[in-house]
């Protein structure tokens, strides 16, 4: 998996199987299909944020209803890690996010300065 | 550097073999051979998938360079063919999804101040300006980054202040230090490299210090030597810990420990730098503790398989299995280690292989702070411990 330049645009990694959400439709999200959030690395995740990623949103199922049993577990994981680092850099944790279910998210796009 | 001159300083290679019959990867038997890696450069393939792949095998431990007749620093060639051969591309893989070099980018060029010392707390006496920098290196991310059990980088980063207070030593600490680069440049990042050390002297340079203390050897190495050779000699006094405390150690009063240890030299420390003695006398001034020395020690140590979160495949875990094994075998209770990557390569591999019958890890920081009472209101827990006397280990 490799993240191309993503600079000036939101990326979100969406679950196969997830519900298209209202956030999924937005025309200025880059919209990743994923098999399963729960394989996508933190490491893959900060990637987007370092080439220029405004937001990185991880779209998945209400937790109960993963079709893998535990993606949506192992995906807050991997966000909870890439969060922390953001802190640790002095960038927005906020900046990455995890929608698992019918969360409203708007807006969606969202100006950040010095990515 | 250009290819030309690297073409040129393997024409003093013998082709004795002597480095691949050392070399802990080539032992794996999977196919890397640092003398075949030198033969292909010699003969100018140096644009080959199969090299290109092998360069990213090589974890610059040294051993080779410490047998080679005729003084050819093979790791140190391997750097800089990182750095020419696929300029911007890594033809390894990386471990942890990239995740650990991405940080480390976003530290070289992020404009924002980073929040990296949360964990100092009230009991720690530190100083805005002073003498001594304690250079943290990269505890912090680490401490999100891995949760192996019993591992604490941000517990041992207080420990480092703590022994540091005790010999009377209040250090500064910058809050917007960066990583040191030295997985980088390992990796052949001179760019982004280049822009961490910058920024890294500079804000040393402003606090008027003249002494900075490591934690991490790979930090100390990539001062002492990588930056002093791209940037010129610096007049600061540059040590790691374990010198610094060995130097004080009458102001040091360590309590009984009983118990039988044994050292595990990293190769930073150890090879690259020639430390073996300070961290031993540390250890050895711990009554009732006993200091048993493995095969592989000092100059022979084995790595532990990490380098610049690089390929971390079966050999690596050859070699930490079999490090493990030799620590196990002294009858030690516990590994001691003075590398914070040493120290989560080493728990990864108790972790993740069956080499489950190894002592348990700790870093020499903690190990001191332990013994003069120091560490902190959490007792330090010792899971693999737990783990191999429970026998549950499929979790």
């Amino acid at each position: 998996m490799s993240v191309h330049s993503v600079v000036g645009t939101d990326v979100a990694f969406r679950c196969n199987w997830a519900r298209e959400t209202e956030p999924a439709r937005h025309p200025e999200l880059e919209v990743v299909r994923v098999a399963c959030i729960g394989r996508i690395p933190a490491g893959l995740i900060l990637q987007a944020i370092e080439r220029g990623a405004g937001q990185v949103l991880v779209l998945g199922c209400p937790e109960n209803e993963c079709r893998h049993q535990n993606g949506v577990r192992l995906a807050r994981t991997q966000i909870r890690i890439v969060r922390d680092l953001l802190h640790l850099l002095g960038l927005d944790p906020d900046r990455v996010r995890l929608v698992a279910g019918d969360e409203s998210l708007t807006p969606v796009t969202t100006a950040h300065p010095g990515t | 550097m250009t290819m030309d001159l690297v073409l040129a300083e393997t024409l003093v290679c013998q082709e004795c073999g002597r480095c691949t019959g050392v070399c802990p990867v080539a032992r794996s038997g999977l196919g890397y051979s640092p003398r075949k890696v030198i033969r292909q450069v010699g003969e100018s393939r140096t644009q080959s998938p199969e090299l290109d792949r092998a360069l990213y095998s090589c974890l610059g431990c040294d051993r080779c360079a410490a047998v080679c007749p005729s003084g050819l620093a093979i790791s140190d060639l391997i750097v800089r063919l990182r750095g020419e051969a696929a300029p911007g591309r890594c033809a390894g893989t990386l471990a942890h999804g990239g995740l650990l070099q991405s940080f480390m980018r976003l530290m070289a060029t992020s404009p924002e101040r980073q929040h990296r010392l949360d964990w100092l707390d009230l009991s720690l006496r530190v100083s805005t300006s002073g003498d001594t920098i304690l250079f943290v290196g990269c505890a912090p991310y680490f401490d999100r980054v891995f949760d192996f059990p019993g591992l604490r980088p941000v517990e041992t980063a207080r420990n480092a202040v703590r022994l540091l207070n005790r010999v009377g030593i209040e250090p500064v600490l910058l809050d917007d230090e960066r990583c040191c680069g030295h997985d980088l440049l390992w990796l052949g990042d001179t760019g982004n490299f280049r822009l961490l050390a910058e920024r890294n002297l500079a804000r040393i340079a402003a606090t008027g210090a003249r002494r900075v203390v490591f934690s991490c050897p790979e930090c100390l190495r990539t001062f002492k030597l990588d930056y002093q050779r791209r940037f010129g000699k610096s007049s600061l006094e540059l040590l790691h810990i374990s010198e610094l405390l060995a130097q004080e150690s009458s102001k040091l009063d360590p309590g009984a420990m009983p118990g039988r240890v044994t050292f595990h030299d990293p190769c930073r420390l150890g090879r690259h730098l020639g430390i073996y003695d300070p961290p031993r006398e540390l250890l050895r001034a711990v009554p009732e503790l006993e200091l048993i020395e493995m095969n592989h020690s000092r100059e022979r140590a084995t790595c532990c398989g990490g380098t610049a979160w690089v390929e971390c495949g079966t050999a690596v875990k050859c070699l930490q299995s079999a490090r493990l094994a030799e620590a196990g075998a002294t009858g030690a209770d516990r590994l001691v280690t003075a590398c914070p990557k040493c120290d989560i390569h080493l728990r990864c591999a108790l972790c993740g292989t069956d080499a489950r019958t190894g002592p348990e890890i700790v870093n020499l920081i903690d190990l001191l702070a332990e013994s003069l009472g120091l560490s902190g209101p959490e007792p330090l827990p010792e899971p693999a411990v737990l783990a191999r006397k429970g026998g549950s280990q499929d979790a």
